[in-house]
């Protein structure tokens, strides 16, 4: 068969089929409607703002506010120390701190937990009792106080001895001792110690129940902010200046008396953890700009027709945190990140002389590097000549690989943190150290790209953001679930005149953390 | 219709849908012939032209007009088709050519005289890799390097896989045109 029969045949066959139609069914176009509609209703959602940098540069800047907030407040704040050695004063009985005469011996009536005037004598000495030398005074509290509070913890509950070891009882045949009021260890929530402080005074009778002390082995201080304000709200002087008062207070009681549960709400709180991360990556690849080869073949527009898509990538993560206070924490780590993609363009360029091939990604890549010597050895794409290219529309997808490792650093504010099951709200920044890219295109030829080609960046700045799940399985282990996502801040790679890439991941980590 | 084509492009990259639906009514049928060539089923075929309408509506700002926007329209219909039996795996069926179905030096039939339908139904009963490769060989005007790219299978098996579609629709050819001849002969005697 001559080579002029064969191009009869086929050319009988294109004339055949040139204007060749066929009615597509009516509902074709119905169902083409539906499906722009939904597009466009989906596209409505106002999804932009998280392409701004400038927006993804103040989440970051907020993420580190909120980061260093919480140190900066700690560091400002009394240290437990400074509370102590002030207790101690006190109960040295020469301590000349405010503590306040608030006593009011008026029974049966609805008198103020603070009297007025008593915020006068702000300074005035502690009087000390003999039989228990070196004690804090104590608020009265109206009686109307106690029956908000939990009937255990009233001055007319059952007797119940907590820290008898190293409460000794003082004195008053009407049982007022300060031990009669203490709930036994495991039924006592934290703000127990205030409570009794108030509750103790409220049996008002005698003149010295108002001199009821507590004394103890250790300090800690107590500025529980709901109580303080429930309290001081039922004052008539108002709230400043009862968080004054009962702000000042310390209660004495041994640490290791406390029941296990209230240790893991401790401030100085760490953990370490391992978790796996199923995600999506999505290297989010711009051309903004054709590379000569294609400008040459006339191709510009399909060269910027290019996109990326998300593939199922991993992240094995280990990390670690510290607990700040009850609910903000800090934690970081180190993660392996294997982020896989695909890379799709409407086209590539084939070079006549050598019969080879490039899609945009990869010609942006080795023509973006000032030498081409590596690309020459290890992709075989040397010799690429970028005036004798012609562009094939042609779809192709490439495989598009990264390997990472990550370093996050973010703050936690923790919702419900006492509870078995607590949320964290995260936020801050990641480090990200570029590892390798692999490209491979359908025909299965590599590119592969370290740091050390200088194409893409060591170092990236990535925002970050997620909510965890902890679930407490046991007195040390949580169980943690965690939705994180993340976004670059800057493109991946050193040249950005014809590429750009800012990576975004999503992806929902399962881990366990040990508490210590 | 022509005169108006530019307008035409306008409106659809301005996503008005009175626009959309007019491109749709002048190049639905061309667009449907052509994912009947490539497919088997006519679900399968509407599947794919709604793919690649949308897809014609989502990327009209890449059409720059160097081109007529009939063969940049083809284009994506036929890439939607070949991603519509890609998934479906169908590409991957390329049997061994049989000797018996390599091409045979013969008289060469015209296909004056059959219907466009009839030739339609010859292609849809190529196996499924014979099928691809005649379409962009044969009618679409690749070469068999690009198609070797575009399928991912060596030149070779493009041009073994093409001469074996050519061949089958000769002997589908011949046999349809004897028995034309023979029911003509019929008629006369």
């Amino acid at each position: 068969m001559s080579q002029s029969e064969k191009h009869k045949f086929e050319e009988e066959w294109q004339r055949a089929f040139e204007s060749a139609a066929q009615t597509p069914p009516t509902s074709a176009w119905a169902d083409i409607e539906a499906r722009l509609d939904a597009r466009k209703s989906a596209a409505v959602v106002p999804l932009a703002w998280w392409r701004s940098p400038r927006v993804l540069y103040a989440a970051a800047v907020a993420a580190l506010l909120l980061l260093s907030w919480p140190v900066l407040r700690l560091s400002q704040s009394r240290s437990p120390d400074e509370v102590a050695s002030e207790s101690t004063k006190l109960s040295s009985g020469a301590a000349t701190t405010s503590v306040p005469e608030l006593a009011d011996r008026a029974p049966e009536t609805t008198m103020p937990l603070i009297r007025p005037e008593a915020t006068t004598q702000a300074s005035a000495p502690v009087r000390p009792t003999t039989a228990e030398p070196g004690t804090q005074r104590l608020a009265s509290a109206p009686s109307a106080v106690a029956p908000a509070l939990p009937s255990a913890l009233r001055a007319d509950a059952p007797e119940r001895s907590f820290a008898s070891g190293f409460m000794p009882k003082t004195g008053g045949d009407d049982g007022t001792t300060v031990n009669g009021f203490m709930p036994k260890s495991g039924e006592l929530p934290n703000q127990t110690p205030t409570i009794i402080a108030i509750t103790s005074s409220s049996r008002h009778g005698k003149p010295e129940d108002t001199e009821r002390v507590i004394m103890g082995s250790s300090t800690v201080p107590l500025r529980t902010p709901a109580l303080t304000f429930q309290i001081a709200r039922r004052s008539p002087i108002g709230t400043s200046e009862g968080v004054v008062h009962l702000a000042q207070r310390a209660v004495h009681f041994d640490e290791a008396e406390l029941p296990s549960w209230t240790r893991r709400g401790r401030v100085r709180e760490l953990w370490a953890g391992v978790s796996l991360m199923p995600g999506l990556f999505n290297p989010k690849i711009d051309v903004t700009t054709a590379p000569a080869a294609f400008s040459n073949a006339k191709a510009s527009r399909e060269s910027l027709a290019s996109a990326s898509r998300g593939q199922l990538s991993y992240s094995v993560q280990l990390h670690g945190g510290k607990r700040l206070s009850r609910r903000w924490s800090v934690e970081t780590g180190v993660s392996y990140l294997r982020g896989n993609s695909d890379f799709n363009s409407p086209g590539y360029i084939l070079d006549a002389t050598t019969s080879k091939s490039q899609n945009v990604l990869e010609n942006a890549l080795t023509t973006g590097k000032s030498s081409n010597d590596y690309f020459s050895t290890i992709a075989g794409t040397n010799n690429f000549d970028k005036s004798n290219g012609a562009y094939i529309a042609l779809d192709q997808n490439a495989v598009n690989n990264y390997r990472y490792v990550q370093v996050p650093v973010q703050a936690g504010y923790t919702l419900n943190p006492d509870g078995r099951l607590s949320y964290t709200l995260l936020g801050g920044v990641v480090a990200n150290l570029f590892l390798q890219n692999q490209i491979q295109d359908s025909q299965g030829a590599t590119l592969k790209t370290t740091a050390d080609d200088g194409i893409y960046r060591g170092l990236n700045w990535s925002a970050s953001t997620g909510v965890r799940m902890n679930y407490r399985l046991a007195e040390h282990w949580d169980a943690t679930l965690t939705g994180s996502y993340q976004k670059a801040l800057a493109s991946i790679l050193h040249d950005s005149r014809t590429l750009d890439s800012r990576p975004q991941l999503y992806g929902v980590a399962w881990g366990v953390r040990y508490v210590f | 219709m022509i005169e108006n084509e530019q307008e035409l492009v306008e409106g659809c990259r301005q996503g008005e849908r009175q626009a959309q639906r007019r491109l749709y009514d002048v190049f639905g049928g061309k667009m449907f012939a052509i994912c009947l060539r490539y497919v088997r089923h006519r679900a399968d075929a509407e599947d794919v032209l709604q793919d690649a309408f949308i897809k014609i509506y989502e990327n009209m700002h890449s059409f720059r007009g160097e081109a007529p926007l009939q063969y940049w329209m083809k284009s994506i219909v036929v890439n939607t088709a070949l991603k519509h039996l890609r998934r479906q795996k169908h590409t991957l069926e390329l049997d061994e050519v049989n000797g018996s179905e390599l091409p045979t030096s013969g008289p060469e039939i015209t296909l004056a005289g059959f219907q466009m339908q009839q030739l339609l139904g010859f292609i849809q009963e190529l196996p499924p890799g014979c099928q691809t490769i005649f379409n962009l060989f044969a009618i679409e005007g690749y070469q068999h390097n690009e198609i070797a790219r575009l399928l991912d299978i060596s030149e070779g098996t493009s041009k073994s896989q093409y001469s074996r579609a050519r061949c089958l629709l000769q002997k589908k050819l011949n046999k349809e045109q004897r028995f034309d001849n023979e029911s003509v002969r019929k008629t006369q005697i």
